[in-house]
Parts: structure tokens; sequence; C-alpha cells
């Protein structure tokens, strides 16, 4: 009987730090991805250094959490791009720049949809 | 290096935990899901082991999980027949009444090559030696064999029962240290124990083992000395 119930407990365990998992990849990558957004439609070319370093910042903030629950290749990956996002801003390689948070955009999106149980990750 | 040390170190500590937890009769004859489970668990430790790119809880989560299911599925299967049976199957009589089901070992894909050597395994050679024999959910083969050829035991002589005999001997002390459940179990007490480390001229601290049963009945072994 103590066996069954620290397996139960276990299982409840299991089933919270899945959830708190999801929760916390929602919660930061939707705000990254919130800022991403902003960096590509709202900002004046003038600021695209100064936002996109605040977004590399953020992002090693929140990677410092990620890195628990996320394969780090791909946290990597993401890494290198929003790396280069404020020299491009620097050298005003507009093109460049607006490519790669395309690219961060569509990782975050495929990173936060990974995570997610939906009927496609589970088949 | 220290990182796959360590990573190494947690899922070993994990996996002991999980078995541990799974119970004894994960280390035994191994039912089919406890079978999958092990095998399981195996493949998944050495992943997280291996590629320190992936985070430990994806090697951590999914060995727990397992460990958890077969444990509720244990628990499960110990109340209810049916999820016995879809779980871990019936055992099948394949020989009764000393003549061979040839059908169900058909049906179990066990061919008499198969079923002659789990009976040497028993220290059977004859198949006219076997009465009946069953095969447990386990895959083992379990014999009863014929009156003729069952080992002679005293009952089969009518000897008289000798209670004392029925206990086995138990370890009392084991290099030096005393296993006082065992001893009072034998009805003796440290003070008995320390009498008989005496007459031998030694002390418990040099006994290297030592087994008593119920009748007093003791093997004592000293400890070697270094030379």
């Amino acid at each position: 009987m103590k066996r069954l119930v620290t397996a139960i407990c276990l299982l409840l365990l299991i089933l919270g730090i899945s959830c708190f998992s999801l929760y916390i990849l929602e919660r930061d990558l939707g705000e990254l991805q919130q800022l991403a957004l902003e960096l590509r439609y709202q900002t004046p070319p003038e600021q695209l250094e100064e936002k996109s370093q605040q977004l590399f910042d953020r992002w090693n903030q929140k990677e410092e959490l990620l890195v628990v629950f996320v394969r780090h290749d791909t946290l990597d990956q993401l890494t290198a791009l929003l790396a280069e996002l404020p020299s491009l801003a620097r050298h005003g390689e507009h093109g460049h720049f607006y490519s790669e948070v395309d690219v961060t955009l569509a990782r975050l999106d495929d990173l936060l949809d990974s995570a997610r149980p939906t009927y496609r990750n589970l088949l | 290096m220290l990182v796959t040390f360590f990573r190494t170190l947690i899922l070993y500590i994990v996996i002991v935990f999980g078995v541990r937890l799974m119970g004894k009769r994960q280390l035994g004859e191994l039912q089919p899901s406890e079978l999958v489970v092990t095998i399981l668990i195996s493949n998944i430790a050495t992943l997280p082991i291996e590629e320190i790119e992936t985070p430990l809880f994806s090697g951590l989560l999914p060995i727990l999980s397992l460990v958890t299911f077969e444990v509720i599925i244990s628990a499960i299967n110990l109340h209810s027949r049916r999820m016995r049976r879809l779980f871990s199957g019936s055992p099948v009589v394949v020989i009764k009444n000393g003549e061979i089901d040839q059908q169900k070992l058909r049906e179990l894909r066990f061919s008499v090559d198969d079923l002659m050597a789990q009976l040497r395994q028993d220290q059977i050679f004859a198949l006219d030696e076997v009465d009946f024999a069953v095969v447990e959910t386990t895959g083992k083969l379990s014999v009863y064999q014929k009156y003729g050829a069952r080992t002679l035991t005293p009952k089969t002589l009518e000897l008289p029962d000798q209670p004392a005999q029925n206990a086995p001997p138990l370890v009392v002390v084991s290099d030096g240290y005393v296993y006082s459940d065992y001893l009072a179990l034998c009805g003796r007490d440290m003070e008995w124990l320390e009498g008989i480390a005496a007459s031998r001229r030694t002390t418990i601290r040099d006994i290297f083992v030592m087994t008593l049963d119920q009748a007093g009945n003791y093997h004592l072994v000293e400890r070697e000395v270094k030379g």
C-alpha cells in the first residue's frame, strides 16, 4: 500500500512538473514572441539595435530556466540567431535582420508547438 | 566530463529507487509488463547519459512514469483477475495425466526441444516421469512428477515428524555483526551468544559467520587472522 501511495504521489509530481514546464514555456516564449513581433513590425529602424539587444538579454534570462526542459541544441540555435540581430541592425543590414527575426519567430513558434500535447505531437 | 559523471550518478540513483519501488518481483521472474518496463528503462536511461544536449528531465520523466505505471498496474492486477489475465496472461497446462497437449504447445509456440530443455532444468530427463506440467505466465515450466519418480521424503518413508528440524538455520552473526532479530527468532539472546563465543575462546567481533537453528544447533566459523 505504501508503495502504491508513493507511486501515485510520484505520478502527481510528474504531471505537476510537466504542466509547470508547459506553463513556463507558454509564458516565457509568449513574451519573447511578443518582443520579436514588436521588433519586426512596430520598431523604427533607429531603435532596432537597442530593441534587439533587449530581446537578446531577455532571451538569455529566460534560457536559464528553459535549459531544464528543452533540448540544448534547439536553445543554442535560437541563441545564435538572436545574438546576430544587434550587429545586423548596427550595420544597417535590414533585409537580413528582418529575415533573421522571421526565422526566430518561426523557431519560437515551433518550440512552443512541440511542447503542447496536441494530437500531431502525440502521433 | 563531470557533467556526464553527475548525470550518470543521478540516473543510477533514480533507477535504483525505481526498481526498489517496483519491488522484489522485478528482480526474479519477469511478467510481460515488467519485462517491457525493464527493457524500456534500460534504453531510456542511456540517452541522457550519452547526450548531454538532452535535458536530464527528459530521461527522468519517462523512467519515473514507467515505474509508477508498473506499480499502479500491479496494484490493479492484484485486485482484478480480468486485468491480471490481460496484462500477465494465464498459466497453461501442457502435460496432463502424463499426456502432452500438443495443441497447447503449438498455441504457445513451444517446441518439443523447448519442453525437454525446461524439463532437464528441473532434473527430469524422461517424459514418462511427468504427471502434470504448467507453463507459468513468466514462461517458466512448473512440473509435478509421477509418484514413482518423486524424490524420497521422510513422509513417504512414514518417519516421525521432527518439528525442530523444520526451521532452517539462520545467520545470527555475519562478519562480527549480530542479527539480533534472527537470534531472538531462534530463542536465544546476546548473553547466550557471548557465552558461546567465550567457550570458543573468541569474541563476537571475531566471528566470521555463525548459523543457528531453533533447536540450538549452531555452526561457527572464526575470522581468519591476517598473516
